[in-house]
């Protein structure tokens, strides 16, 4: 009987929540660790997809796409070109880095309206790259509505590390923030067990810190979201707005 | 046991530090002058870094210091790729190499014979702006055997030198966002001041007219 009860709530939820798989904001650069006799200029992939199911949306022009070096921000809006990622309309960008330190770069996509989940989504997503040796301003807060700023660097952890991050919006922590988790599964090769496995789910403790151990080597995506403080209409109706706070962090093989 | 551990002490007293605090030195072009920065991963500059500027086959052409900001900086000595090595002491050390593409995309066909003129090899003073050097007037001789060619190049050497300061000026205004600023609030003063000008020059005429 508890089972029943337990599979029918699971059920439910499941109906309730839509899809099990995550949409997530991307921004995936060519190298991450830019040493000096790699290519220096760096190409980043923008788009809008379900990373773990290879399965993608449509990004329209960001609203912007900034990188941030030693407290500067640049504007890279202009240098994007449109491509396609997983057969959907994307955006990439070439980068030169000519200077050492810390690169982090920011897409704030213009609001995406999901008919499933009754709801717009707003993925504020980031990524560093670090070049030359330095890697200073790592763990700068760039004071994005919604972020994730990273407690261990966001680059050179090896697979099995844990990672750590506070979730803030509007510059205070977001506590017990609920993070969703996902690997970017580029040549498909790996099958998640069963569905609850597509997207992992981490919640952050009271002072907004969660905790999570990459299991493989590759990009991973941490998606810690929470419900705007604003709403959009759409076609005359208030509707709510998710907000997500995307980092991606590659993890390396030994 | 015991042993173990105070060799374990002795190798994290002596290995610890060079890992927590790595130094890192990067090195750009800019005209026929190299610039070099040297920087502990803390974020600390380098100071007295000794830096040694070295060919590809391992042959010392320039050696010099770093200053307070962990600054040096040289003219390119010959063009071929440099391998450019700091040694901060206890252990810390690092190379950059400027590769001859960089060198020759950045001075072009620009004849190295300007940097044996201004020898970079003062570490101090080669990190001043060039402000005193440039007062030396471009060679006379070329005065007297003054081809169109020599001129340009005279013209040219005369120009990088007076412009250094300025070329350095502007770089870090682009790395550092206040003087940007200074510079835009410097510009607003001019156009200001001459908006004021115009007021009262104008205002004078008005009132001259209006006497007529």
């Amino acid at each position: 009987m508890k089972r029943i009860c337990l599979l029918t709530t699971l059920a439910l939820a499941c109906l309730l929540c839509g899809p099990a798989a995550a949409h997530f904001g991307m921004v995936i650069p060519s190298d991450n660790m830019v040493m000096e006799e790699d290519n220096r200029t760096v190409t980043l992939d923008l788009s809008f997809s379900h990373p773990m199911e290879i399965i993608g949306m449509d990004l329209v022009s960001p609203k912007s796409f900034t990188v941030t070096h030693e407290g500067k921000a640049t504007d890279l809006g202009k240098s994007l070109k449109p491509i396609k990622v997983i057969d959907h309309p994307a955006w990439t960008a070439d980068y030169k880095i000519k200077r050492p330190g810390a690169y982090t770069f920011v897409m704030e996509p213009k609001p995406y309206w999901e008919p499933a989940e009754d709801c717009y989504i707003i993925h504020y997503t980031k990524t560093v790259v670090v070049a030359f040796g330095d890697d200073e301003g790592w763990d700068e807060e760039l004071g994005l509505k919604i972020e994730i700023v990273p407690l261990a660097k966001p680059y050179a952890q090896y697979k099995g590390n844990v990672f750590q991050g506070i979730v803030k919006m509007d510059g205070k922590a977001v506590p017990y923030a609920e993070v969703e988790v996902e690997y970017y599964n580029k040549d498909g090769k790996l099958k998640a067990p069963t569905d609850y496995m597509i997207t992992q789910t981490v919640k952050a403790d009271g002072a907004g810190v969660f905790t999570y151990a990459a299991p493989f080597a590759g990009w991973w995506g941490f998606a810690a979201l929470n419900t705007a403080d604003f709403t959009i209409p759409f076609e005359g109706k208030d509707k709510d707005v998710e907000l997500g706070a995307v980092l991606w962090v590659h993890f390396e093989d030994f | 046991m015991k042993k173990l551990l105070a060799s374990l002490l002795v190798f994290f007293l002596l290995a610890g530090p060079s890992l927590a605090h790595k130094v890192n030195i990067f090195a750009w072009m800019e005209g026929d002058t190299v610039y070099t920065e040297s920087k502990f991963s803390g974020g600390k500059m380098v100071r007295n870094g000794k830096i040694y500027i070295f060919d590809q086959s391992g042959k010392l052409l320039v050696e010099g210091m770093t200053n307070e900001e962990g600054e040096y900086s040289f003219k390119v000595p010959q063009k071929t790729a440099l391998v450019i090595s700091l040694d901060a002491t206890m252990g810390h050390a690092d190379t950059w190499t400027v590769t001859l593409d960089e060198i020759m995309e950045a001075m072009g066909d620009t004849p190295v014979g300007a940097a044996a003129e201004a020898p970079a090899v003062e570490p101090a003073k080669a990190e001043q702006p060039a402000v005193t050097e440039t007062v030396q007037s471009a060679p006379a001789h070329v005065m007297q055997t003054a081809t169109a060619h020599e001129i340009q190049i005279a013209m040219e050497k005369a120009l990088d030198k007076k412009l250094k300061p300025i070329t350095r000026m502007l770089v870090d205004a682009q790395e550092d966002k206040p003087k940007v600023s200074d510079i835009l609030g410097g510009i607003g003063y001019i156009f200001g001041l001459a908006g004021l000008a115009a007021y009262l020059h104008y205002r004078r005429k008005i009132k001259e007219l209006e006497e007529v």
